[in-house]
């Protein structure tokens, strides 16, 4: 069975995915942006 | 054809770990469900021991449609993820920069602190076989949310780690289906914070280490009732 790949590179790779992705906009972004009002 | 990478077993020889599997698959949960007509119980060993995909017919909760997709499940190695959790913690400095202008504790000391607290966490599974990768990337969200290493942002750093570590196994956190609408949205949100303000009065209580395990089991639950397994999402 394969193992998962977490080299830097492709962790950051996946980290500007994430960025691009509609839960990041719509769910992340908000939380966190919540968050430190608080 | 889309692959799904479902990464939450780290011995799938383990019969713990087969009838976890054996449930996702046939019965369902908030992530995933397979339409029992379609669900073929002869194949899990094939699923479990290969690493060849299997075809099968996925229902999705979030985008109500059933789609054929393949269902790949990868082992989740703990010692690459120790290694990795540096980089992890620098990216979600990073993000919490980028995403907030409060003021926020970003030195290198404390990525510093924050990066051994997660290792030290790992230790305790590393020799803990089967583990239960939400339960363990509960345990991670625990320790930062409630260590306190940094006075500004801690709950935000928390919180953003925690979205990064699941979107590395090919999980969202978001707000499932039931929450698919706006109005939902915004209370699974609310929800969230209240949620860890709540812990962050607990861990600065007395009877803190009472409640330990029972934070950890709440924290569990609102993570599985509150991620899903992205359709989009290829890993490999």
């Amino acid at each position: 069975m394969e193992k998962m790949k977490f080299t830097p590179d492709v962790l950051r790779a996946k980290n500007n995915e994430f960025k691009k992705s509609e839960e990041w906009k719509e769910f992340v972004v908000p939380l966190i942006e919540s968050l430190g009002k608080k | 054809m889309k692959q799904i990478c479902i990464s939450l077993f780290i011995n799938t020889n383990n019969d713990y770990n087969k009838a976890y599997i054996r449930h996702i698959l046939k019965q369902g949960n908030s992530l995933i469900t397979i339409p029992p007509s379609e669900y073929e119980d002869h194949k899990l060993d094939e699923i479990i021991k290969t690493s060849k995909p299997i075809v099968a017919y996925f229902y999705s909760k979030v985008y109500h449609t059933t789609k054929k997709i393949d269902i790949k499940f990868c082992e989740f190695d703990i010692n690459l993820f120790c290694e990795s959790i540096k980089t992890i913690v620098d990216i979600t400095f990073e993000n919490v920069k980028e995403l907030s202008s409060e003021p926020f504790d970003n030195s290198d000391s404390v990525k510093i602190e924050v990066t051994s607290l997660i290792e030290n966490v790992l230790m305790k599974y590393k020799y803990n076989e089967p583990i239960n990768l939400i339960y363990l990337i509960s345990d991670i969200f625990k320790s930062t949310l409630t260590s306190h290493k940094l006075r500004n942002g801690n709950k935000r750093m928390s919180s953003m780690l925690l979205a990064n570590i699941l979107y590395y196994q090919g999980i969202f956190l978001k707000c499932s289906i039931k929450y698919k609408h706006k109005e939902f949205w915004k209370m699974n949100e609310d929800k969230f914070i209240e949620f860890i303000n709540e812990y962050d009065r607990i861990c600065v209580s007395d009877n803190f280490d009472e409640k330990d395990l029972d934070l950890l089991l709440k924290i569990y639950q609102w993570i599985y009732d509150s991620v899903y397994i992205s359709l989009n999402f290829n890993y490999l």
